[in-house]
C-alpha cells in the first residue's frame, strides 16, 4: 500500500463541480494537499509554482485546449519530472486511440464514469511503476543511456509486470544510441505478435537510421494509412523526406498532419518553416500566423514564431504588417538579448526594403551592438538575416565574417550552406557565394587537418594550441571539438595531469553530448577521457 | 425557431454533448456514493443501481456503433494478471461481503493485446450474473493457453439454464424484453471482435458437473 498522505495533487477540470468531486475522492485516499485548476493556463501557473506528485486532468477542457496538449507540453518541456503521475480522465472511449498514437501518453487514463475504487487501484499501480522505474529515469536524466538500458534488461529478466513499458523504453534507448540493428529486432518481435502502431513507427525509425529511406517511407505511409491520427508518424515521415531532399513532399506530409491536429503549434511552426523554404509564402504566413495567434496567451509561446511570421510578410512585400508583428513580439515577451537582436535584425531588413535607409542603419547598429555585448551564438536563420542586412547596408566585412563563422561552425550542415547560398543569391552576390562558402569550409578543414597532422608528427603542444583555438572559434563544430578534446586528453595522458586542459576537454565533450553523444567517435573520446581521469585517480 | 433553422443545428453534436454530460453527472454521483459509509445496505444498493445505469448506457452506445457497423476495438498491450487483480478488487467492493471472491492465475503471459474497457465490460456483465445466482463463492480466472488468453468467471450457483447453454449465442441468446441475455450478447460481440491473424475470440458458456455452478469464459486470441 502506498502512503498517499505525503502526496500533493493537482486536479485540472473546467467544471468546478467535477473538481470538487475528484478532490473529495482523493481526500478519501488520504491525499489532503490537493489543488484545483479550471483552465490549462491556471494549471501551468500552479505547476510552475510548486511540485506535484499527482496530476489528474480531464481530457476535454473546453475552448481550444485539451488534456493531451497540456500533458505533451508539460512532458516535452520537462516541466514535470518523469516521476510525476499524470492521470487522464475522459468520457470518450475514443481517447484510447489518442493514447495509442501519442508521443507522450499519460501514465494511465480513466473512462468516465468510474468508481473511487478503480481510481485508487490505478493510482497505486502507477506509483508502483514509478518506483520500479525510478532508477531508469535517474540514469536517463544523467545521460547514461547504456546503463539505463542494462537496467531495463535486468528488470525484464525479473519478469516485471511492466514488461511492455520496459520493452518500449528499451527500443527508444537503442534508437537514441544509434544501435538500430538491435532496435529493429526488438520492434520486429513485437510486430510479429501484433502490428501495434508505436512498434511500426519504431521500426521505421530504425530503417531510416540504417539508411533504408525507401523502406522507412513505405512503413510510415502504411502506419499513417491505418492510424491517420498518429502525428508522430507524420513528423518522422516529413523528416525522412527532408533528409532525402524532398522538401515539397515533406511539406505535403506536414500539411496533412496540421489538418489532423490544428492545435499542435509546434507542428504548425515546423510546417511554416518548410513552406517558407519551399517559397510557399502564403502557406508559411498562414501557419506562422496561426501559431502567433493561438499561442499569444500560452506559456509555451516562442518569440521565434513572431520573427518567422515577420520574415514571411517581409518577403511578401507587406512591410507594415511585418513591422507590426515585430512590435507585437516586443510587447508580448520580456526583453531578452536574443529577442532584441532578432527584432532589430528584422526591423533593419524591413526598413531597408521600404527604402528607409536611416532607420535601417540605426536598427542594424543596435543589432551589432547587442551581438558584440552578449556574444550570442545565433539561431541559424537570424544569423543569415544579420549577414544579409550587413551586406545590404554596406557593412561587407562584418557580413563576410558572419558568413565565415556560420559556415565554419556548421560546415557539415547542408541546410545552413543552402540558406547562406540562397541569401547571397537573393541579394545579387551569387558570384561571391561559391568562393565565400568554399573558402570558409577549406579553412576549417585545413585548420583541423593541420592540428591532427601536428599531433601525428609528435608536435602535441602545437596541435593542442591550434585545435583548442579552432574549437573556441567554432563552438558548434563537432569534429573540431572532438579532435581538440582528444588532443587535450592525450596531452595529459602522456605528459602528466593538466587540470585546466582536462576541464576544457570535459567541457567540449559536454557541449556536444546531447546532440552527438551517440557518435562512435564521441564515445571513444569520452571513454578515453574517463580512462585518463582514472589513471590519475581523479573521477566522479 | 423557424423550421429552417433546425437544419443548422447538428443533432449529432447535441447528442454527443448530452451523453458527455450524463457521464459527468454519473461520475459525480458515483464518487459521492463511494465517499459514503460503505456498510449501509442502502448505499450499496444505490451504488449497484448506478453501475447498472452506466452499463446500460455503455451498451446503448455500443449498440449505436454496432448499428452503424463501426465497432472498433482499441487494442493495446495490458498486463493480464494486473487486469484481473484490479477487476477482483473492484468486484470485492461490489460484493460488499456477501460473497467470497477469489482470483485464480495460471501461466499468465506478461502482456496481451486487448481492449481493456470492453473486455472489462463483458466480464462485469458476467459478474453481475454471478452476483445474482452464486451461493457463496465466485472465482475470477486468468490463464495463458495455446488458443489465447482465457478469462473466466466461475460461480457456485445453479448454472445456466438449458435454453442459454444450448443455443449458440451468435444466433441470438434469448434476450427477453426486460433485457436478460443482453449481457451475454454483448460479451459475444466484444470477444468475437477480437481477432489476431486468422483466429477469432470466442465466448464459451459451461456448467460444472452436476449443475454445481456456471462458468463464463472469454477466449482472446
Amino acid at each position: 500500500m502506498i502512503d498517499f498522505s505525503k502526496k500533493r495533487a493537482l486536479i485540472i477540470d473546467d467544471s468546478p463541480a467535477m473538481c470538487s468531486s475528484l478532490r473529495m475522492t482523493l481526500n478519501n485516499f488520504g491525499i489532503t494537499r490537493c489543488e484545483t485548476s479550471n483552465s490549462a493556463n491556471e494549471a501551468i501557473f500552479r505547476i510552475r509554482q510548486r511540485e506535484f506528485d499527482i496530476i489528474v486532468c480531464d481530457y476535454c477542457l473546453g475552448a481550444g485546449s485539451d488534456g493531451q496538449q497540456i500533458l505533451e507540453q508539460l512532458r516535452r518541456s520537462a516541466m514535470i519530472a518523469p516521476s510525476v503521475v499524470f492521470l487522464m480522465v475522459t468520457a470518450e472511449r475514443d481517447y484510447e486511440k489518442v493514447v495509442s498514437c501519442a508521443e507522450f501518453a499519460p501514465d494511465d487514463y480513466l473512462l468516465k464514469p468510474f468508481t473511487a475504487e478503480t481510481m485508487c487501484i490505478r493510482l497505486e499501480r502507477t506509483f508502483e511503476k514509478k518506483t520500479q522505474f525510478a532508477e531508469v529515469y535517474r540514469l536517463i536524466a544523467g545521460g547514461k543511456a547504456e546503463q539505463a538500458m542494462a537496467e531495463c534488461d535486468r528488470m525484464l529478466a525479473l519478469k516485471s509486470r511492466f514488461a511492455m513499458d520496459l520493452i518500449r523504453m528499451k527500443g527508444e534507448l537503442l534508437i537514441a544510441l544509434n544501435r538500430h540493428g538491435e532496435a529493429r529486432k526488438l520492434y520486429e518481435e513485437i510486430i510479429a505478435a501484433r502490428a501495434i502502431p508505436w512498434a511500426r513507427l519504431g521500426l521505421a525509425k530504425t530503417l531510416s537510421l540504417a539508411g533504408e529511406a525507401e523502406a522507412a517511407i513505405e512503413t510510415l505511409e502504411l502506419v499513417i494509412d491505418e492510424t491517420p491520427h498518429y502525428l508522430e508518424a507524420y513528423d518522422t515521415l516529413a523528416k525522412t523526406h527532408e533528409i532525402q531532399g524532398n522538401l515539397q513532399r515533406a511539406q505535403d506530409v506536414l500539411e496533412k498532419a496540421v489538418t489532423v491536429s490544428p492545435q499542435s503549434l509546434l507542428r504548425q511552426s515546423a510546417m511554416g518553416e518548410i513552406a517558407y523554404r519551399n517559397g510557399d509564402l502564403a502557406k508559411a504566413a498562414k501557419a506562422f500566423g496561426t501559431v502567433v495567434d493561438k499561442g499569444k496567451y500560452s506559456y509555451f509561446r516562442n518569440h521565434k514564431d513572431f520573427i518567422s511570421l515577420s520574415r514571411v510578410l517581409l518577403d511578401d512585400g507587406k512591410h507594415d504588417t511585418a513591422l507590426c508583428t515585430i512590435a507585437d513580439a516586443r510587447k508580448h515577451f520580456d526583453s531578452t538579448p536574443e529577442l532584441d537582436l532578432a527584432s532589430s535584425v528584422m526591423e533593419s531588413l524591413i526598413h531597408h526594403a521600404a527604402n528607409e535607409t536611416v532607420q535601417s542603419e540605426l536598427a542594424l547598429s543596435r543589432a551589432l551592438e547587442i551581438k558584440a555585448q552578449h556574444g550570442l551564438s545565433l539561431a541559424d536563420s537570424i544569423a543569415v538575416d544579420l549577414a544579409k542586412v550587413c551586406f545590404l547596408n554596406g557593412k561587407e566585412n562584418e557580413a563576410r565574417e558572419l558568413v565565415k563563422d556560420m559556415i565554419s561552425n556548421f560546415y557539415e550542415d547542408e541546410k545552413i550552406q543552402a540558406a547562406v547560398r540562397g541569401m547571397l543569391d537573393g541579394i545579387g552576390r551569387a558570384d561571391e557565394s561559391q568562393m565565400l562558402i568554399e573558402n570558409s569550409i577549406n579553412e576549417v578543414i585545413k585548420l583541423n587537418n593541420e592540428g591532427v597532422m601536428r599531433a601525428k608528427n609528435g608536435d602535441l603542444a602545437g596541435s593542442v594550441d591550434l585545435l583548442a583555438t579552432a574549437a573556441r572559434r567554432m563552438p558548434q563544430n563537432v569534429q573540431v571539438a572532438l579532435n581538440a578534446a582528444q588532443a587535450l586528453i592525450v596531452e595529459s595522458d602522456r605528459n602528466g595531469w593538466n587540470g585546466e586542459k582536462m576541464q576544457l576537454a570535459g567541457q567540449l565533450l559536454a557541449n556536444h553530448a546531447e546532440v552527438h553523444g551517440s557518435l562512435e567517435k564521441f564515445q571513444k573520446i569520452s571513454g578515453l577521457y574517463k580512462d585518463v581521469q582514472l589513471k590519475y585517480g581523479i573521477g566522479q | 425557431m423557424k423550421p429552417d433553422d433546425s437544419a443548422t443545428i447538428d443533432l449529432k453534436v447535441l447528442l454527443a454533448s448530452n451523453i458527455h454530460e450524463i457521464k459527468n453527472l454519473l461520475l459525480q454521483l458515483m464518487l459521492r456514493l463511494d465517499a459514503m459509509d460503505s456498510d449501509s445496505a442502502g448505499v450499496a444498493d444505490a451504488r449497484s443501481l448506478c453501475r447498472r445505469i452506466n452499463d446500460r448506457m455503455v451498451q446503448m452506445l455500443l449498440l449505436d456503433e454496432l448499428q452503424a457497423d463501426k465497432l472498433k476495438l482499441n487494442l493495446a498491450a495490458h498486463n493480464p494478471a494486473d487486469f484481473v487483480e484490479d477487476f477482483v478488487r473492484d468486484a470485492t467492493a461490489l460484493a460488499t461481503g456477501r460473497f467470497i471472491i477469489e482470483c485464480c492465475k495460471k501461466q499468465v503471459p506478461d502482456y496481451w493485446f486487448f481492449d481493456r474497457e470492453l473486455v472489462e465490460m463483458a466480464l462485469l456483465n458476467a459478474l453481475h450474473n454471478a452476483l445474482r445466482y452464486a451461493r457463496r463463492r465466485i472465482v475470477i480466472g486468468v490463464a495463458g493457453a495455446a488458443n489465447g488468453l482465457i478469462l473466466s468467471v466461475d460461480d457456485d450457483g445453479p448454472g445456466y439454464p438449458p435454453s442459454v447453454l444450448h443455443k449458440t449465442v451468435e444466433k441470438g441468446a434469448p434476450i427477453t424484453k426486460n433485457g436478460t441475455g443482453m449481457g451475454l450478447f454483448f460479451a459475444s460481440v466484444i470477444v468475437e471482435a477480437h481477432k489476431n491473424k486468422d483466429r477469432q475470440g470466442a465466448l464459451i458458456l459451461q456448467n460444472k458437473e452436476g449443475d454445481s455452478g456456471a462458468v463464463f469464459i472469454l477466449q482472446l486470441p
